[in-house]
């Protein structure tokens, strides 16, 4: 590669002191005020705080998380990795309906996620208790809680990461490697596992470790479905509620670093393992050749899967039907009611809760959007120093659980500063967005990452050769190639950041009311029913972004 | 994309902004039924005035509370122990104010310094599914809760964010150090309710869930809510006062130091606790009124024929280590007895 396109430039140079201010305010900042009410909450420099990290409880609580994040990317990675193989490399009738189910989880919010499958595989979920009454054996047999509960959760929440990030690797796979090995006369499980796996792993990676982060700070699902498991999340949720603010902090730190070291871990490895193949002419994705029985194999255990991934969501649109306190003891509700959502006819101000999520999700997305495809464009096709650590600063935020983000915010930006432009954002509807665009801004940057990673750096050599200026190269060549990694992540930053509750919870002020809080309240209140009807429209409007995302990037490709 | 940026640069926060009336804001865990009441009996009488309010546990209200100290958000505070009112007065969270019938209510209803104000008087009561089980065999005291035939068949909410259970927990140990100075027998008592216990819920729905769909048979909450459970949501919930002296919590209001809208709150604090209100919300929500200026015909039958005996407790001693003892709780209890999920 020429080392003249590498060089910052004026232009390059603008981008890179936006990319830096945004990473030193709101990323650094606020870490460094939980650093210091870690150390001078209690008005003098104290390390007590840091001194539990001692007691035999919380060690417990670190393995435990560990452990269950290390086995929620296994399982993870297995599913989402099917998926996106069956969907890439198989036809089957109404593909582009199951490819769109696929990605439902994501539209759960992690809360309701866990509470359908408390719905569905609890104590008296229907599954249990229909599979108990089939066997005649006991409802608890076929009941998950402990750390299959939180296991089953992470996998069913966090698999759409390795879907969409292999089905992206995969849409950009050039099909003539494939072609190629085989015609040399390699297997097909030895395609697979030379040539198709070792292309995918930026994909993997990328994914892997952004499961292993969510898992480590994920909250709702050992909380409700954990029992007594001891893990990370709950015991800085009970610092804080005991109102030990030195200690949480402390605690998240601890979880931080475990994050960070998650991350060079994987950084390392998979500078042992660079793949880049150079096509010549049209990328063309084909078929790998299977046999009639493997296909009608696969095809139907993803139909299987499918099915029964639809089992939590079937869970809540059933509920948000089901007329208050009619479900107790029986294995399924007996008396329906449209009452839910005529209510939102009669009352739009039952809207609103919606609105403000659509609206702050969008405007986190916009930002995430300008500022992450900047980054991951500097990071990895500009030289500057302090590249690798603008990296890991970036990506810190998803190994930080939302509750750390919104402390650190609220710790941050209870009083004007540089970063606040001279105001207090506490309490304004803009931290809501700010905290969605630090938490997810890793999504996209990893995705597009992925994306710059499979791109072979020929093509825009070839660019520049051809006389394309630095800003045209990346406008006309780098932007369409790069669109499929940039939709798909702008796709799950918004679902996440629509559907976000750990940190809304902290953040939120009457007038931005979001609609997971608005769910959890509800359910507070003890209404399922409404509960689960805010989750189903919830769902619809992911449904509906992930359409439409997916008809605007093949029509952009297309031209 | 250039679609899009255009799409987000037009919604400004403006869009997603409210109207003009003055905003009142509340914090509070008495449920939306009786919060979009009060709401609308308040805008009514002061239609300048647009109440908001956020549910939520009373532990909550105070940690978010806490949180927001250098730009508080909420102006009243409706409702939580008055342990945790005594924690928050102490830093510095409430604002003073002397409601107009601040002679009316017990000593143990009033807050130093004015700082928050007794509003209900909560018992406690050991809760059961009543299509299992009836008055008689449903444990009666504290210790019948420890027998080993109740194994598996206890469900709490988790005690670290629930202010009912932290008093009740806490309750226990201060009894255990006023009765034999020490606060051993009391934790030996959470211990023995551990082992026996199924599952620690994350919100009072979950319990109540969990006790109407027969996953365990008994849990320990308050009256009120075990009651307006049973009315509203039919659900097959019994009760009992513990024999020897039940936990009787007292449930405040106050108004958070710095509030943007003081006036307005303070309005609202007399309107929610003047004879009338109180009334209403004990013949619709089962709220004991803590005012004892209310003549007793005026007050519906289910409160003059309840009797139970009340358990001593020592709220000082309550209020300074609450946060200790669940602490200890939480490390060295939780999950070890043995039987828990």
């Amino acid at each position: 590669m020429s080392s003249a396109s590498r060089r910052i430039t004026p232009i390059s140079g603008m981008m890179l002191f936006a990319v830096v201010f945004y990473a030193a305010g709101y990323i650094l900042f606020p870490m460094y005020a939980l650093v210091k009410e870690s150390l001078m909450g209690i008005g003098q420099l104290s390390f007590e705080p840091y001194r539990q990290f001692f007691r035999s409880s919380l060690l417990e609580a670190s393995i435990n998380s560990i452990s269950i994040s290390l086995l929620s990317v296994l399982g993870s990675a297995a599913v989402g990795t099917f998926f996106a193989y069956v969907f890439t490399f198989f036809e089957f009738p109404a593909k582009s309906f199951f490819s769109k189910l696929v990605l439902v989880p994501l539209a759960l919010p992690p809360l309701v996620g866990v509470i359908s499958f408390l719905f569905l595989v609890g104590e008296s979920g229907m599954l249990s208790r229909v599979l108990a009454l089939l066997s005649g054996a006991s409802p608890s047999l076929f009941t998950v809680n402990g750390w299959t509960g939180i296991v089953v959760v992470h996998v069913y929440s966090f698999y759409v990461y390795f879907y969409l990030f292999v089905s992206s690797g995969l849409s950009q796979l050039d099909g003539n490697a494939l072609d190629a090995s085989a015609s040399l006369g390699a297997t097909r499980a030895r395609t697979i596992l030379k040539i198709l796996l070792p292309m995918l792993t930026p994909s993997l990676v990328g994914a892997s470790l952004i499961t292993f982060m969510s898992s480590m700070a994920s909250f709702s699902a050992p909380f409700l479905f954990g029992g007594a498991t001891r893990y990370l999340t709950l015991e800085i949720y009970a610092a804080k509620l005991n109102g030990e603010s030195s200690s949480a902090a402390a605690l998240s730190i601890l979880l931080l670093t475990i994050s960070v070291c998650a991350l060079f871990f994987l950084r390392w490895w998979q500078a042992h393992k660079q793949y880049l193949l150079s096509s010549k002419g049209t990328i063309r994705v084909s078929a790998v050749p299977h046999g009639k029985l493997t296909r009608i194999l696969v095809i139907f255990s993803a139909f299987a899967l499918v099915s029964l991934f639809a089992l939590p969501i079937i869970t809540i649109v059933a509920i948000s039907f089901v007329k208050e306190g009619s479900w107790t003891y029986q294995i399924f509700p007996t008396s329906f009611t449209g009452k839910n959502y005529l209510h939102l006819f009669e009352e739009p101000r039952l809207l609103e809760p919606l609105l403000n999520s659509i609206c702050m999700a969008l405007v986190a997305t916009a930002g995430v959007v300008c500022l992450g495809v900047t980054a991951s464009y500097l990071i990895n096709r500009k030289h500057f120093p302090g590249r690798r650590l603008l990296e890991v600063i970036l990506s810190l935020p998803f190994g930080i659980p939302g509750t750390v983000i919104a402390v650190g915010l609220i710790l941050g930006f209870n009083r004007p500063s540089l970063f606040s432009f001279d105001s207090i954002l506490i309490g304004t509807f803009w931290i809501m967005p700010l905290a969605y665009a630090v938490r997810n801004l890793p999504l996209l940057y990893r995705s597009t990452t992925a994306g710059f990673e499979a791109i072979s750096p020929s093509v825009y050599e070839a660019a520049e050769t051809l006389g394309s200026s630095q800003v045209r190269t990346f406008r006309k060549v780098i932007v369409p190639l790069l669109l499929p990694s940039i939709v798909s992540g702008a796709l799950l930053v918004f679902i996440n950041s629509a559907g976000e509750f750990v940190s809304s919870i902290l953040l939120y002020s009457y007038s931005t009311k979001p609609i997971s809080v608005e769910i959890l309240s509800q359910l507070r209140l003890f209404d399922l029913g409404v509960a689960a009807m805010y989750s189903t429209l919830l769902m619809l409007m992911v449904l509906a972004v992930a359409a439409f995302s997916n008809r605007y990037s093949r029509a952009t490709i297309a031209t | 994309m250039r679609k899009l940026i255009c799409l987000c640069l037009l919604l400004t926060p403006a869009g997603c902004s409210h109207s003009d009336r003055t905003p009142l804001v509340i914090y509070s865990p008495h449920g939306k039924d009786m919060l979009e009441d009060f709401e609308k009996k308040f805008e009514t009488a002061n239609p300048n005035v647009d109440v908001v309010w956020l549910d939520m546990g009373s532990q909550d209200a105070y940690d978010r509370i806490r949180t927001e100290k250098a730009n508080p958000q909420a102006d009243v505070w409706w409702g939580a122990p008055s342990t945790i009112f005594m924690r928050a007065a102490k830093e510095g969270l409430l604002a003073p104010y002397r409601p107009s019938w601040a002679e009316h209510v017990a000593p143990e209803s009033r807050g130093v310094n004015d700082t928050w104000y007794g509003t209900f008087i909560t018992p406690e009561v050991i809760a059961f599914n009543s299509r299992l089980l009836t008055n008689d065999t449903a444990p009666k005291d504290w210790e019948e809760l420890l027998d080993p035939k109740w194994k598996g068949r206890i469900v709490l909410r988790y005690p670290l964010a629930s202010g009912t259970l932290r008093i009740i927990f806490s309750a226990m140990i201060a009894s255990a150090v006023t009765k034999y100075g020490s606060e051993e027998k009391g934790f030996q008592w959470l211990r023995r309710l551990d082992s026996n216990t199924k599952s620690y819920t994350s919100d009072p729905t979950q319990m109540y869930l969990k006790l109407a769909r027969e996953e365990a048979t008994i849990s320990i909450w308050n009256m009120p809510d075990i009651v307006l459970q049973s009315k509203i949501n039919n659900y097959p919930f019994g009760y009992n006062f513990p024999a020897s002296g039940t936990v009787v919590l007292t449930d405040g209001i106050a108004l958070v130091e710095g509030a943007k809208h003081l006036e307005v709150a303070k309005k609202f604090y007399e309107f929610v606790t003047n004879e009338e209100n109180l009334l209403f919300q004990a013949n619709n929500y089962y709220r004991i009124p803590a005012r004892i200026d209310i003549q007793k015909e005026k007050l519906p039958a289910w409160i003059t024929s309840t009797t139970y005996t009340s358990m001593p407790v020592d709220w000082d001693l309550v209020s300074h280590h609450e946060s200790e003892w669940m602490k200890k709780w939480d490390e060295e209890i939780k999950g070890r007895g043995g039987n828990n999920e």
